[in-house]
Formats: C-alpha cells, structure tokens, sequence
C-alpha cells in the first residue's frame, strides 16, 4: 500500500472495484489526496516541483472522473434528449402530446399528438417553427392552412389516431409554446442544448 | 459571429480535458489513445464547422484556433503560472533508486514505464541504477542514472 495516498479506502490494485473506488472517495467529500502525502525528497536536479499544483490537478482529475459519470448517467437518463427525464406526455380526455422536453441543435426531435376522431386537428403557433424547422408530419394532413397566428394541420380521420410533427430545432436556448389538439390546449416547453 | 464562437468553444474544452486528463507524450501513446484521438478528431469536425461546409468557414475556424494557440503561447511566455497551468510541472517519480509510489501513481505512470525509460534511454538494467526518474511537463520520462563511481550495481 502506497504512503496513505488513500488511507482507510482499499487501493485499486488490490481488489478494490473502480466504481468502489470512487464512490468511497465521493462520499467522504474531497478526495484524499494531501499535500502531506506527497513524499518529501531533498534532490540536486535543478527543477521546481510545485506540490500544491499537482494536488490541485489530482483533485481536478477525480472531479473530472466524477463529472464524467454524473453526464453518462444524466445522458442515459435523458437530460439531452430521448430519455424518461426528457420524454414529457400530457393527457386531456381525448387527445394528448408526446415530446421531449430537451433537443440538440440541428438533431431530429418528435412531437406526437394524439388525437380523437371527433376534432382531428392540430393547431401550432407559427412562432414555434422559427424554433423548429419542420421536416415531415406523419401521417400527411388533409388540409393545412394559416389561421391568424397559427398553422392549423387537419387529419382525415373518423377514429384516433396519432399524428407525428418531425422536427429540427434551428435555434438553442428554452422555448414554450401552446399547442391546440382537438380543441384542447397544451403547452409545450422546451430546450436545445447548443 | 458563429465560427469564431464554436472554435472557441472546442478549443477550450479539449484544453481543459487533454490538461486534466494527464500527461501523455506522443511517443507514449498506445494504440487505443490513437483511435481515441482518431475519434475525438471526428466528432469535433461537425461540432467545428455546423452545417457551413463553405471554404470561408473553414479558413475562419483554423484561423481563430491558430490565433488562440498564439495568444496562449504569448500568455505562457509572460507567465509562469500560466505557463504552469497550461503545461503542467515536472514531478520526480524515482529518487536514489527508490519509487515514490505516491508521486507515481498519481502521475499515472508504474515501475514498468519508468524501467522502459531507463532501458530505452541509458541502457539501465534496474531501478537501483537511477538516480532520479522524472515526469516531465510534456509527459516524457527523464531518467537521470547514477554516474559510473557511485553505480551501486
């Protein structure tokens, strides 16, 4: 065991897991690296060390190794997109909107609406595709027209169904809107990560 | 605005993860790093120039990435502690024959690295021949060896 470079924890090396490891060193707040565990040498090598620099590195670097498992883990969880934090559905009656509440610029996001058989429309503020381009809606809408400050996209239909805007976000930043599907409003929050 | 702001933005932060990382020469990079860099090179790309794929954009980019590297070296030129930051300091790993195993570990670096060191640049045949072994700025291990006198071997 080296000089208590990690005193009271079990080294790597000696069967100690990495995720061990590094739990170990995050619940007891900062890592255990000192400048007292640095080993003090007299040398004639004409050089400076800067001991408190490195501890200050090594410090970084286990900050680094656990920001690096906290952004796989918000990853996989959504924070970027296409995930249970970012996937948001809102219900009313007989319609509802499925989207994710976070996009990446220039990355493909879906808004899904459902909608009833009685009012097969989808209305959306014209404002809301200079945030997003839209590249398709499936299926294609019977009609689509322009209704004051609103696109307005109606589906033949006689039963539910669900209808998919594919779309591109062209700006980053928050955005919130309201979305009118089958009479019923909903609003629409969301952000493109740069 | 855009090219100059996105340059910017990959430049720094490979800055800040290549420096926290750790040191690494070019000569010691295995070949896992080199499909690492290879990787990172290709995600960068889309990240560097968007959707411009224009000749102009391109010049725009390599010319404020030039420019900051410039500015950087003028900066560590001027200063120390910038210099420090951005190359790192050297650390003695081996002192009189004996590994630090505190400095070395956390230099990420193990007997073997140091013994090849030893091997490839003076010939050594064992630790107890150096007399000092040292992690420089740029990754490189130094080996300083005892002189012919005072060889304990």
């Amino acid at each position: 065991m080296p000089a208590a470079v990690f005193r009271g924890y079990p080294p790597m090396a000696s069967g100690g897991s990495g995720c061990y490891f590094l739990m170990k060193s995050w619940q007891c707040g900062w890592p255990k690296v000192a400048l007292k565990d640095i080993e003090t040498i007299k040398h004639s090598v004409e050089l400076k060390e800067f001991h408190k620099f490195h501890v200050w590195i090594w410090r970084l670097q286990y900050l680094f190794m656990a920001l690096v498992v906290v952004t796989a883990i918000l990853t996989v969880a959504g924070l970027f997109g296409d995930g249970w934090m970012s996937r948001t559905q809102i219900v009313d009656d007989d319609a509802a909107v499925v989207y994710q509440r976070f996009a990446r610029y220039g990355n493909d996001t879906v808004l899904e609406t459902r909608l009833s058989g009685n009012n097969a429309s989808v209305e959306v503020p014209l404002e809301y595709f200079e945030r997003f381009r839209l590249d398709s809606v499936v299926p294609e809408p019977r009609e689509q027209r322009v209704r004051g400050n609103r696109i307005v996209f109606e589906f033949s239909t006689g039963e539910a169904m669900t209808a998919r805007f594919h779309l591109v976000p062209r700006r980053s930043g928050a955005s919130e809107t309201t979305i009118v599907v089958g009479g019923a409003s909903f609003p629409v929050a969301q952000f493109t990560w740069p | 605005m855009d090219p100059v702001f996105r340059a910017l933005a990959v430049y720094f932060f490979l800055l800040l993860v290549f420096r926290i990382i750790g040191k690494r020469s070019l000569s010691q990079i295995t070949s896992f790093d080199f499909l690492l860099l290879l990787i990172v090179g290709e995600a960068t790309q889309q990240a560097l120039l968007g959707q411009d794929y224009s000749i102009t954009n391109a010049l725009l980019v390599i010319m404020v990435l030039v420019g900051v590297d410039y500015l950087l070296a003028m900066l560590k030129e001027r200063s120390r502690a910038v210099e420090r930051i951005l190359e790192g300091a050297p650390l003695i790993v081996v002192a009189n024959g004996k590994v630090l195993e505190t400095r070395i570990k956390r230099a990420g670096l193990d007997e073997d690295d140091v013994l090849k060191a030893a091997r490839l640049k003076h010939g050594l045949e064992r630790m107890e021949q150096i007399k000092y072994a040292i992690q420089e700025r740029d990754g490189n291990i130094s080996i300083i060896p005892y002189s012919t006198e005072r060889d304990p071997a």
